[in-house]
């Protein structure tokens, strides 16, 4: 969570008796994150919330939601040792195979729009997209946002937002090119802006895609969390 | 993933025209602007937050 996050997501804070929290519609019971409870000074999962906290375990009334998978950026930094081996291999091969001045530069608020569209909207063709959007307001509005371009084109945007303790990787845009995404992720974790923040990274679940899981197994992430869902109200919590 | 997804759908020039308007960028070619950064393994970076760097790392372009 961030800020920039609750407000492309359109969340509304809302207060219900001694419980303060962010809600996706304000008629709804479900939180979005646990509530906040005044009079305990704890957050609640004692109530239906979308999504846990990395820290908050599982109850009778939870349902596993998705991964979280942090890493730390320094990892990235030699890529020595034989679990990098197929990372560092298709890293190497990106810019063997595509040719022209590659350059990794944050794009401004006022980037021309076309390209960006063009590649997004690509990107998006087979895909289910959740919360499409947050993701186009990150996309034109995002506070970080890097481009990859090759030869002056865009092909790949990062971006990414920040808490106290995390930098979110939140999306890799990018367009159909074998080991792209590869670089990508690699120019994100070496970028020096990202050692200058100094946090670790909360590079988000796999959505249900085996083969998003299974890419970021192999980029060996320091701690993989389990996120739950919590649905009706646990009696036994609350006895 | 056995829980529960927020909406999911596609993405369309209607919708991004909706969510964000359709605004014509006045950057550079690039859309970026700003200091090229050195001593980097891929020596590719720039920003446009040059205030946020290592001094040691910025070269005026």
């Amino acid at each position: 969570m961030s800020s920039e996050y609750v407000e492309k997501s359109n969340l509304l804070y809302c207060q219900e008796g001694d419980l303060i929290g962010l809600r996706a519609d304000p008629r709804d019971p479900e939180w979005f994150f646990p509530p906040y409870n005044t009079k305990t000074d704890q957050f609640e999962t004692a109530y239906p919330i979308y999504s846990g906290f990395i820290a908050t375990n599982t109850t009778a009334n939870s349902e596993f939601l998705d991964y979280q998978f942090i890493y730390n950026p320094k990892h990235f930094l030699n890529l020595e040792g034989s679990q990098w081996a197929v990372f560092r291999k298709n890293i190497r091969k990106f810019p063997l195979r595509n040719r022209g001045a590659l350059v990794y530069e944050q794009l401004s608020a006022d980037a021309p729009f076309e390209p960006i569209e063009d590649l997004l909207i690509k990107w998006a063709e087979d895909k289910e997209i959740y919360d499409n959007e947050a993701l186009i307001k990150f996309a034109f509005e995002g506070e970080n946002r890097w481009g990859l371009f090759i030869g002056g084109k865009l092909v790949g945007i990062n971006i990414f937002d920040e808490n106290e303790m995390f930098v979110n990787y939140r999306y890799c845009i990018n367009a159909d090119i074998p080991f792209l995404n590869e670089y990508l992720r690699y120019a994100f974790y070496v970028s020096p802006i990202l050692a200058i923040k100094g946090k670790m990274v909360n590079d988000g679940g796999s959505l249900g895609s085996d083969t998003l899981y299974n890419f970021k197994t192999k980029l060996n992430p320091e701690r993989v969390h389990l996120i739950y869902s919590y649905g009706q109200k646990d009696n036994s919590q609350l006895e | 993933m056995g829980g529960k997804s927020r909406k999911s759908g596609g993405i369309s020039k209607a919708l991004i025209s909706r969510i964000v308007g359709n605004k014509c960028g006045k950057g550079n070619s690039n859309g970026t602007k700003g200091s090229r950064i050195q001593g980097n393994s891929l020596g590719i970076f720039k920003t446009n937050k040059p205030e946020e760097l290592d001094p040691e790392l910025l070269d005026e372009q």
